[in-house]
């Protein structure tokens, strides 16, 4: 039987903050889908030619800026999670 | 409100060393790390350079789990991923000093690196805030910088504020320096940490001679294995255009499947290794000199500023120089009375000036290679038969005059590959060299008809 392949990205600590750190403005929107290529964790998606962000993003996001720094229409407002929370790594 | 003579953003390499000097120098000095701990939020690019032992003396006692990376290799994978073509070096005898000879690269985990750095930057007085997010510049009315805003809306004010938040850094567009990064100018790295026994490792690689290794395939851009004190790293990168083009497939699919290749199964299973950590980071990595690195009130240094090597993006020795220069520079300035832009462009001065902006005089040329060649997965298709092929003459299938034949053919056939090759890669970084390279074989020709002796060749150097 083949081994279940693990998904590597499950392998990230985090501890949640409560803060909302990544904004999105469906009126700019262009669902141009850059932010869905780029995106390490695959949080985003597009739905009816808008980018949509994944509603336990905080829980997954390692706050790379990516999607922040690919967005052409500054649709995307990104921040940080509240000190000390956020993605936590202990073998970088 | 709290005041400062110094506000260092990021505790990093790049802001503990500015911190660290900046203390030195007899200023009051405060950093901000959005980590609970420093660290925290340094995501792999975990190699030490052999310059950062000969220009940090401090380093020489560091005591943290280190591994020395005494080997490099290059592995061209073809199509199905089987290995086609190696080749594996130790550090050169030309290294300039002790350290260049002895290894490429020390390891360590960031977590106690950037903990050790920061340490420093503590004993020599600086006050180090930890798990607290700047959220923006503060600026005075003419749009000096002239401090830092945290998350709980607490003004901290400082003669001079230093970013280095990173390849991000959110503080370097916040204080108008910079719009964001070009797609050319910025890599995304997916990097997964294994955890392998030590014993294991010394066993099968031999305690003296760890390597890292880098992979070239037609399949992905070229996947690398950094050996760690606990294992070893394996990821790979891409410029965040390539992605966003669809140049490049989804940087997570490409990590999944080079760790299910062959070459790097057979070797995560030999060290009998775990995955342990997943990592994912911006890395600048400018075909170009950075620009905009300073401003009123504030310098960015490191990633923030761009400063990663223009080859391999290494930035850890490019962070601490910019914070000891920055540092420099803010004690200089403030003495002086003058931390405006027009003071502050010492700053640029100093780094154009350092062996930073001597890195970054052939910063376009070094890039493409690496763009054109390394991150290029197709060129791959071309490049590994050819090497492939370079010990032909000695196969024992043929008489060697048959093989020899048969490989002078195949090389003729890549001739216009090889040529283009050259033109476009090799020959620009000759001339930033002051190498001519076709006044060079002119005159070698020359040299052959003419002397009797025929020795000693010359390269011409342009003026």
């Amino acid at each position: 039987m083949a081994e279940k392949e693990i998904d590597l990205r499950k392998m990230v600590k985090h501890v949640r903050g409560t803060v909302e750190f990544i904004h999105h403005d469906k009126a700019r929107c262009t669902g141009c889908g850059r932010c869905v290529n780029i995106c390490p964790m695959e949080l985003w998606e597009l739905k009816k030619s808008k980018a949509f962000i994944s509603p336990d993003y905080a829980e997954k996001c390692v706050e790379c800026g990516s999607c922040w720094l690919v967005c052409e229409s500054n649709a995307i407002e990104f921040s940080y999670p509240e000190g000390g929370t956020g993605v936590i790594w202990e073998y970088g | 409100m709290a005041k400062y003579d110094v506000v260092v953003v990021g505790a990093g390499p790049g802001g503990s060393l500015a911190a660290k000097t900046a203390c030195e120098l007899g200023l009051k000095t405060v950093v901000f790390e959005r980590g609970k701990k420093p660290g925290d939020k340094s995501s792999s690019g975990c190699g030490l350079a052999p310059r950062i032992f000969r220009d940090f003396d401090f380093t020489k006692e560091m005591d943290i789990p280190s591994l020395k990376i005494k080997y490099q290799s290059l592995h061209m994978l073809d199509e199905n991923l089987d290995e086609r073509f190696m080749m594996r070096w130790s550090p050169s005898d030309l290294g300039d000093y002790p350290e260049a000879r002895e290894f490429f690269q020390v390891d360590v985990y960031r977590r106690d690196f950037d903990r050790f750095l920061a340490g420093l930057a503590s004993e020599a007085g600086a006050e180090l805030r930890t798990g607290t997010v700047v959220v923006n510049a503060l600026k005075d009315s003419k749009g000096q910088v002239t401090g830092v805003v945290t998350e709980k809306g607490e003004k901290v004010e400082g003669d001079v504020t230093i970013a280095a938040d990173g390849a991000v850094s959110l503080l370097a567009y916040q204080a108008g320096l910079r719009e964001k990064w070009k797609p050319d100018e910025i890599t995304l790295l997916v990097d997964c940490d294994f955890q392998a026994p030590r014993e294991r490792m010394d066993e099968i690689i031999g305690p003296e001679e760890y390597g890292n290794q880098v992979f070239v395939s037609p399949l992905y851009p070229a996947p690398y294995v950094a050996m760690m004190p606990e294992g070893f790293h394996v990821g790979l990168g891409q410029w965040v255009g390539r992605f966003t083009s669809g140049f490049a497939e989804k940087p997570y699919e490409y990590l999944r499947r080079v760790i299910s290749s062959k070459p790097l199964k057979r070797f995560i299973d030999r060290l009998r290794a775990k995955p342990r950590e997943f990592h994912a980071h911006l890395l600048p990595w400018m075909p170009r000199v950075p620009t905009n690195t300073y401003g009123g009130g504030i310098m960015l240094v490191g990633d923030a500023a761009g400063f990663a090597c223009p080859l391999e993006a290494e930035g850890i020795h490019y962070a601490m120089f910019s914070g000891k220069i920055a540092a420099e520079v803010a004690a200089e300035t403030i003495s002086s009375g003058d931390t405006s832009a027009a003071g502050l462009k010492l700053y640029e001065e100093r780094w154009k000036n350092s062996i930073i902006g001597e890195e970054f005089s052939a910063a376009k040329e070094w890039a493409e290679l690496w763009a054109g060649i390394f991150f290029n997965p197709p060129q791959w298709s071309k490049i590994t038969p050819l090497a492939n092929n370079l010990m032909l003459w000695a196969s024992w299938a043929n008489p060697h005059i048959t093989n020899l034949k048969k490989q002078i053919s195949r090389y003729s056939q890549g001739l216009p590959f090889l040529m283009e090759f050259i033109k476009s890669y090799v020959q620009p970084l000759l001339r930033k060299s002051n190498v001519h390279l076709f006044r060079s074989l002119m005159k070698l020709g020359w040299m052959w008809l003419k002397t009797k002796k025929r020795k000693g060749i010359e390269l011409i150097l342009e003026e």
